[in-house]
């Protein structure tokens, strides 16, 4: 019987996302994933999981900008829970291909109609990448809207998602996560 | 998912014994008085029955609600009102029936049907369990034995936010509501009797059991399937079935499958949820039920399209000429969805063809002028012009 509730508690949240230790970020340019460096515009709170950092400002199930750290061929986009398995990152994919494994991943971690639109071309600071808006449902029922950037450089793939509740957090930090994205540059 | 089965089957350890004496059937419009135990066990499907409504997991198309609604009231014009149909979107075999009326129909199970009368048959079946009170006599069983509290766990936990949605809460609650396998045989010969008098063909009810012991033939994980867990059905199950439907047949019963219907019913939301198969990764199992679906309709473009979506997703070796022979076939067969062109020139691509990739992406961007991937698929047009 222990095995019910050990499902129970896994399953209470998407996947990956066990919320981590959130501290203030100041508002100056500043490297994540790793990688490059972003302008924060506003105060966010920064928290900071195993693959992804998290900046959020109302709570990370409001809205949140989530920095992936740079995945590699055959890695997943989140840590997979125990007994879970998850779409993996496969180092010849196209943008179209990066969607469906968005899409993917967001559906094995519990997100129910997942749907995704608009894919274009989208520079990624120095890159050329992509971008797509998408829309999903977790598992309370609440309604939420989004979008990714990302590019694949030298087979590694690079992916910044904004997500924020339908009726009001997304469009509140809507500006202040485009202008972020907008203001990516190679670390030095 | 591997606890999936297990959780099902540990839940189903503990009935299968004695029953607690029997109960009469409940009567249409019948509530339990509020002092008995039944009332208590109403109260948690209650709970249940309401974060599964705000879960997001619902289908709430009117037009495929009020078709399987029909189908209950067809098959049971007396408990129709008392059954509260909810569609959840979820890629595996089943069907639940809470003591309240809180009927789950998953959308894997409308999947592998094919006409209506398979699906009324389940149907049948699920409703034979509520007009025989099994639950009650389940949960009689369970509260005689240590599992109680575990069941009564399950039940406040499945009704917890955030919870309700997902698989494992689906699970637990199909296995709360499992039955032993005597109710499991009532519920058989309720069901059967319940679609045949309605005028389906009775032939169709041993048709989805049989689909069903296909796909776990073809499974690496037999104890995965889910219905298998909470409702065992078995080889002999089959031929009893087989055996009364020609009966039936010999005597002249009517033969509705109403296979049109259904298709034109269920079939716009077929894509969608074989997409929900394709994610679940368990691939031998998908491949049944694709060729099920090829078997029905063989010219269907966009069934060939989804195939070649299946090889295109499995990647694994020889898919991507399976994938490139599914796409050509959809093009050549009736409705296959632009996309087809966009896929074909995925894989022309991954495999080096690039003249053929260009081509299909063109062709891609000439049927669907108005996709909202347009830009990035006239980048791959320019990507691949651009010499290497
Ligand atoms: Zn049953």
């Amino acid at each position: 019987m222990k095995n019910i509730m050990a499902i129970a508690v896994l399953a209470t949240g998407l996947s990956g996302c066990a919320l981590p230790y959130f501290e203030p970020l100041e508002p100056t340019r500043v490297e994540v994933a790793g990688s490059y460096t972003v302008d924060p515009q506003i105060k966010w709170s920064r928290g900071k999981t195993q693959h992804v950092e998290i900046w959020t400002v109302d709570g990370p199930l409001l809205e949140s900008v989530r920095f992936f750290d740079a995945r590699a061929d055959g890695d997943p986009l989140l840590v997979p829970g125990p007994d879970q398995t998850l779409p993996t990152f496969k180092k010849d994919m196209r943008a179209s291909e990066v969607q469906e494994f968005v899409v993917d991943t967001l559906s094995a971690s519990g997100a129910s109609r997942v749907e995704a639109s608009n894919l274009r071309p989208w520079d990624f600071g120095v890159l050329s990448g992509f971008r797509f808006e998408l829309s999903y449902v977790n598992q309370d029922g609440l309604e939420y809207d989004a979008f990714a950037v990302g590019a694949i450089s030298e087979e590694k793939l690079y992916l910044i998602l904004y997500a924020g509740t339908r009726r009001y957090y997304y469009p509140k930090y809507r500006g202040f996560a485009e202008a972020i994205v907008a203001s990516i540059q190679p670390a030095a | 998912m591997r606890r999936l089965g297990s959780v099902a089957l540990l839940v189903l350890a503990c009935s299968g014994c004695a029953t607690v004496g029997p109960v009469e059937d409940i009567q249409p419009g019948e509530r339990p008085s509020l002092e008995t135990d039944e009332a208590g066990l109403w109260m948690y499907m209650d709970r249940m029955e309401t974060a599964l409504a705000t879960s997001g997991r619902v289908v709430t198309d009117p037009a495929l609600n009020a078709y399987v609604r029909d189908i209950v009231c067809r098959l049971s014009p007396d408990y129709c009102r008392d059954i509260r149909i909810y569609i959840v979107r979820t890629p595996h075999f089943n069907a639940t029936m809470a003591p309240n009326g809180f009927m789950q129909v998953w959308t894997g199970l409308m999947l592998r049907a094919t006409n209506e009368a398979q699906l009324a048959y389940v149907i049948g079946h699920e409703i034979g369990h509520f007009q025989r009170r099994h639950s009650i006599q389940r949960w009689r069983d369970a509260r005689n034995k240590t599992d109680f509290a575990a069941v009564f766990q399950v039940a406040a936990a499945a009704a917890g936010a955030g919870y309700a949605g997902s698989l494992a809460s689906l699970a637990a609650i199909a296995s709360i509501l499992s039955f032993s396998r005597d109710q499991e045989r009532e519920a058989d010969d309720v069901g059967f009797t319940t679609m045949a008098n309605a005028g389906y063909d009775p032939e169709q009810a041993p048709r989805i059991w049989e689909a069903l012991l296909e796909e776990r033939d073809a499974s690496d994980k037999p104890e995965q399937v889910v219905f298998f867990a909470t409702h065992p059905s078995t080889e002999e199950r089959i031929g009893t079935l087989r055996e009364q439907a020609q009966a039936l047949i010999a005597k002249g019963a009517p033969r509705d499958a109403g296979a049109e219907k259904y298709k034109r019913i269920v079939g716009p939301f077929r894509d969608e949820w074989l997409r929900d198969e394709f994610r679940k990764r368990e691939y031998a199992e998908t491949e049944v039920v694709m060729n099920r679906l090829l078997a029905e309709e063989r010219q269907n473009g966009d069934v060939l399209f989804m195939k070649g979506e299946f090889y295109r997703i499995r990647d694994e070796s020889g898919d991507e000429d399976r994938a490139i022979e599914a796409y050509k076939a959809a093009l050549l067969g009736d409705g296959a969805p632009p996309e087809t062109h966009r896929s074909l020139g995925l894989v022309f691509w991954d495999a080096g063809r690039n003249d053929e990739a260009r081509a299909s992406f063109a062709e891609y961007l000439r049927a669907a002028p108005d996709a909202s991937d347009r830009k990035m698929v006239e980048a791959y047009v320019k990507e691949l012009e651009t010499p290497q």
